[in-house]
């Protein structure tokens, strides 16, 4: 089939995107955190599960989000990836906190202000990590792309 | 550069394996989540139905100084839950709880039992003065169709014991299904006390047992005692949301404006109680396990393990005709119990309905501990640690082997045992077969004052240690001592005895 035949967002869709050239020292500490923070999150499924089904299942789907990101950073490191990497993390992070300081909304434990523990703590500091080194290079993609129009 | 196919399936493999581990974590939970949803019996109104008092069985005949008695273990169908179908239970006559038996001090009882169930059966005399080969040991099966007599001699004083099932491995199925009874004994000392009931009056309107016993009920009104997997394991202990009294469902009693007698028997696999009255009234502890208390302890409240007995005054005349006292069950957690407490908080309801003469009493002093456990005279100590090891409940780390005997006390030898909690959390009520002996001293919280007087069970919580003391008397042989939760029994914590000469 002719590409000019096709919708033109396919088409763009199409076209090489720009590529974030990570340091492989970048790379090997966001994938090792987030396979690290995918662990810990994968360790307490159980736990979470038998507190409240919602949130085992979030804990589930979590895990492979996570999981499957550090994959993709593996094989195809693109902006969008490391975004959304981004955007789980510091997600994730922020979440954690809100649950430590206010107590999550909803569930049977609606309003608890959940202990600090050890496991939660090192999996948000792992999640924080990761964000730490990803921010810079996108940060620099952004701007140079700026710069360029 | 777009992807190849070999980048999708590079990516598709590893995004897989990274995957794979929080799906199978999932799947190995869900089945668990979906077993520890809370589930619920049908909706069985609170205190709906009167409460039902088991006969009290006749004997067949008399023979010399004993009276022999015929009881059939067979299944029936008894209505328990009003609205709902009959209930299959396993029962002594085919009763949830069997026939009261009443016997005299000084009058031999012989009960012929007759298995008509289709699996093997032991019949332990609990708190029972008794030959070895008339005690139930677990492994003295009566098979489908066959009969045993078993000799229960004159010797006990009075005391409120109960008959059960103690077949090996399964006592926990047989008792559940329903059988357990209750076995009174009365002395000359107890009638001249003139307590409620009047005297030699067990089965009196104003002597009344009660058998607590938790269940659980299908909606179509079954109760069936749960399969042991390994995904709902049974060690724990088996648990139901309603509680029985005498095989009646949260039922109500119509009482007058007088004293009662109340014979609690917790018959429960595993449910510990802690018994206290809706309106802050004592409960006026009078007789415990293995007879009369020494005086009357009056408690507000009263924890009885699984096995445990107490008679309890209840003076009614405290109250106005019209007033409603519930009984209430206020124990907050019982380590493995799955339901809310909130379905097990009311036990039975007592309504005050009329005025009523009452001449009887609780004196001050009733009849004193048995002069022959002698802690002092003590000759040999012993240790007992109850534990979980390697997935099974011992005792001193070696779970229940019929051909091994772990201790040899000599007859009319005083001991004192000293039981551990090994920890865990989980609680662990005592019972050692043939004797009484009385409690000397409690680890982490006291002895209970309603615990001083002669006792075939001792509660053990969480890394508790007890120390009993007890005289070995009357007969020689083949006993056992186990943790009456009678899951625990099942899966092993039980070892044998042998008393010897």
């Amino acid at each position: 089939m002719a590409v000019s035949a096709l919708p033109s967002a396919t088409r763009s869709d199409l076209r090489p995107r720009p590529s974030v050239l990570l340091p492989m020292t970048v790379r090997v500490t966001a994938v090792c955190s987030l396979f690290g923070a995918e662990a810990i999150h994968t360790a307490v499924i159980s736990e979470h599960i038998n507190e409240w089904l919602p949130i085992g299942l979030f804990f589930v789907g979590l895990s492979v989000t996570e999981g499957v990101l550090a994959v993709a950073l593996i094989t195809k490191p693109s902006r969008g990836v490391i975004r959304l990497v981004l955007g789980v993390s510091l997600g994730t992070v922020a979440l954690w906190l809100y649950t430590r300081t206010a107590g999550l909304p909803i569930g049977p434990m609606a309003g608890h202000v959940e202990e600090v523990g050890r496991l939660d703590l090192v999996c948000s500091l792992l999640e924080l990590l990761t964000a730490i080194v990803l921010l810079p290079p996108v940060l620099r993609t952004t701007s140079n792309r700026s710069l360029a129009r | 550069v777009s992807p190849t196919r070999r980048d999708a399936l590079k990516f598709g493999l590893l995004a897989g394996a990274a995957a794979a581990f929080p799906v199978e974590r999932a799947a190995a939970s869900l089945p668990q989540w979906f077993l520890e949803q809370p589930v619920q019996s049908p909706r069985i109104p609170f205190f709906a139905v009167p409460l039902r008092i088991p006969p009290v069985l006749r004997p067949t005949s008399t023979v010399g100084s004993a009276d022999v008695y015929d009881i059939t273990q067979r299944v029936a169908r008894v209505p328990i839950v009003p609205g709902l179908p009959p209930t299959t239970v396993w029962g002594f006559n085919g009763l949830l709880p069997g026939p009261t038996i009443v016997q005299r001090q000084g009058r031999d009882v012989r009960v012929r039992q007759h298995n008509a169930l289709s699996v093997p059966l032991s019949t332990h005399l609990h708190g029972g003065d008794v030959p070895a080969t008339s005690d139930g040991h677990p492994l003295d099966l009566v098979q489908p169709g066959r009969t045993k007599e078993y000799f229960y001699p004159g010797l006990h004083p009075a005391a409120s014991l109960w008959y059960h099932d103690h077949a090996v491995h399964d006592t926990g199925r047989n008792v559940y299904m329903g059988l357990a009874a209750n076995y009174l004994i009365t002395d000359a000392a107890e009638r001249a006390l003139h307590l409620p009931g009047g005297p030699f009056d067990v089965s009196s309107r104003f002597d009344i047992p009660l058998t607590l016993q938790d269940r659980f009920f299908l909606p179509d009104g079954s109760i069936v005692y749960p399969r042991h997997d390994a995904l709902r394991p049974l060690e724990q202990g088996v648990f139901g949301d309603v509680i029985l009294v005498n095989g009646t469902p949260r039922p109500f009693l119509r009482v007058a404006r007088r004293k009662y007698r109340f014979r609690i028997l917790n018959g429960s696999n595993a449910r510990v109680y802690r018994l206290r009255l809706s309106t802050g009234e004592p409960l006026v502890v009078i007789q415990s396990d293995g007879g009369l208390m020494p005086h009357p302890v009056p408690t507000g409240d009263l924890v009885i393990a699984e096995s445990e007995r107490y008679n309890v005054v209840i003076d009614f005349s405290r109250y106005k005709v019209g007033t409603s006292v519930i009984l209430q069950n206020v124990m907050e957690e019982v380590p493995g119990d799955p339901f809310d407490p909130a379905f097990t908080r009311s036990v039975m309801r007592f309504d005050v309905v009329a005025d009523a003469a009452d001449r009887s009493v609780v004196p001050r002093d009733l009849v004193p501990v048995p002069s022959d456990i002698r802690p002092d005279k003590a000759v040999v100590r012993r240790t007992f640690e109850f534990a979980r090891n390697g997935g099974e409940w011992t005792i001193n780390h070696k779970p229940y082997d019929p051909d091994r005997i772990d201790a040899f006390p000599k007859l009319g030898t005083n001991e004192i045992w000293t039981f551990i909690n090994g920890g865990g959390g989980w609680w662990h009520p005592i019972h050692v077969h043939l004797i009484e002996f009385l409690v000397l001293s409690r680890t982490r919280r006291a002895v209970q004052p309603y615990e001083r007087g002669p006792k075939d069970t001792v509660l053990l919580k969480s890394k508790e240690t007890v120390s009993v003391a007890m005289q070995w008397d009357h007969f020689t042989g083949l006993y056992v001592m186990h943790c009456h939760n009678v899951e625990h029994e099942d899966f092993d914590m039980m070892l044998n005895i042998k008393v010897v000469r």
